[in-house]
């Protein structure tokens, strides 16, 4: 006499091989998860390669385009820098006609830096009085 | 009642910790059990060893999910269930969303060692059990192989108890009255 249990294992006993080949089957892919797991575990990702892997290969559109506006940045930088002595160099001599207009101007600048010319009568400013106070009252009105 | 997997000791948390001669030992357990619940499911050898391989794989995989290590039997039936379910739901769908139950609560009176079968009639009661419709098959096969309690079949198959109790009932009573018409 046997048991349910008995009888339904028994009724499988063929089957023992190919379940010692799923067991083992099994328990390789185990082992290679947990290899793989081990692959990123913290202690390697000290090394040079791995630390930019993790840092950089998540979020690679976001660093593209930060680099992006860095170099344009850049290269926005160093050409203001270079174009203004450029700038300089490339101006026109100033013309005979400029000259003469700035000649006066020079002259004036001279005589009055000089100090040998009388100061002109400029108008005295005026001397505000006190306009009159609005508590002061006739008598007839007080009357 | 202490089911078959719970007065042995398990390497549970040794596999947990990624030992591998832990997981060949609670594969060594289970694989027969859990090959011969989901062939006697799915009626289909090579369909079954991968369900048992894909449950040890996913047991693997999600161990850190299973809360209690004494558990650890209808836990794996419980993924081995659900393997089963997702080949049902490809051929016989029909068949399961047929099939109707009262939910009357019975008590479940005989233990599974209470049945026990002759030799010469063991083919027998192995073609009666085929004969049940499937969700009343699940419940008496884990009764069976494994010896779960009521609660913890409800767990492995996601149904109330009631229904696990009623399934229970009535996979026992349709298995006697062929047994009965047999003999």
């Amino acid at each position: 006499m046997k048991t349910p249990r008995e009888i339904l294992l028994e009724h499988h006993r063929s089957a023992h091989a190919k379940l010692d080949a799923v067991r083992t089957n099994a328990l390789r892919e185990i082992a290679d998860g947990h290899s793989a797991k081990e692959d990123t575990s913290p202690n390697h990702v000290a090394t040079p390669w791995m630390f930019f892997r993790e840092l950089f290969l998540p979020a690679r559109g976001v660093w593209k385009g930060l680099a992006a506006c860095w170099a344009v940045i850049l290269v926005l930088h160093f050409a203001a820098r270079d174009s203004s002595p450029t700038v300089a160099k490339t101006l026109p001599p100033p013309s005979p006609g400029m000259l003469q207009a700035l000649r006066p101007q020079q002259e004036l600048l001279a005589e009055l830096l000089s100090g040998d010319t009388k100061p002109t009568n400029a108008e005295q400013p005026r001397r505000s009085h006190p306009s009159p106070r609005t508590e002061i009252r006739s008598p007839a009105v007080i009357a | 009642m202490l089911g078959v997997a719970e007065i042995e000791q398990l390497p549970v948390s040794q596999a947990r910790a990624g030992d591998s001669a832990a997981w060949d030992t609670l594969f060594r357990r289970y694989q027969r059990p859990l090959y011969v619940y989901a062939f006697e499911l799915v009626h289909d050898e090579q369909a079954s060893l991968d369900i048992v391989q894909e449950t040890f794989i996913n047991a693997a995989r999600h161990l850190g999910s299973l809360r209690e290590d004494a558990k650890i039997g209808s836990w794996l039936f419980g993924i081995a269930h659900q393997k089963c379910l997702q080949r049902w739901r490809k051929r016989e769908r029909e068949e399961m969303l047929r099939e109707e139950f009262p939910q009357t609560a019975v008590e479940f009176e005989t233990a599974p060692d209470d049945l026990l079968i002759r030799e010469e009639q063991e083919s027998e009661f192995m073609k009666l059990l085929n004969q049940l419709p499937p969700p009343q098959r699940s419940v008496l096969l884990l009764h069976f192989i494994e010896e779960f309690s009521l609660e913890e079949i409800a767990g492995i198959t996601g149904v109330s108890l009631g229904t696990v109790k009623s399934r229970l009932h009535y996979a026992k009573k349709s298995l006697r009255r062929l047994w009965e018409a047999q003999t």
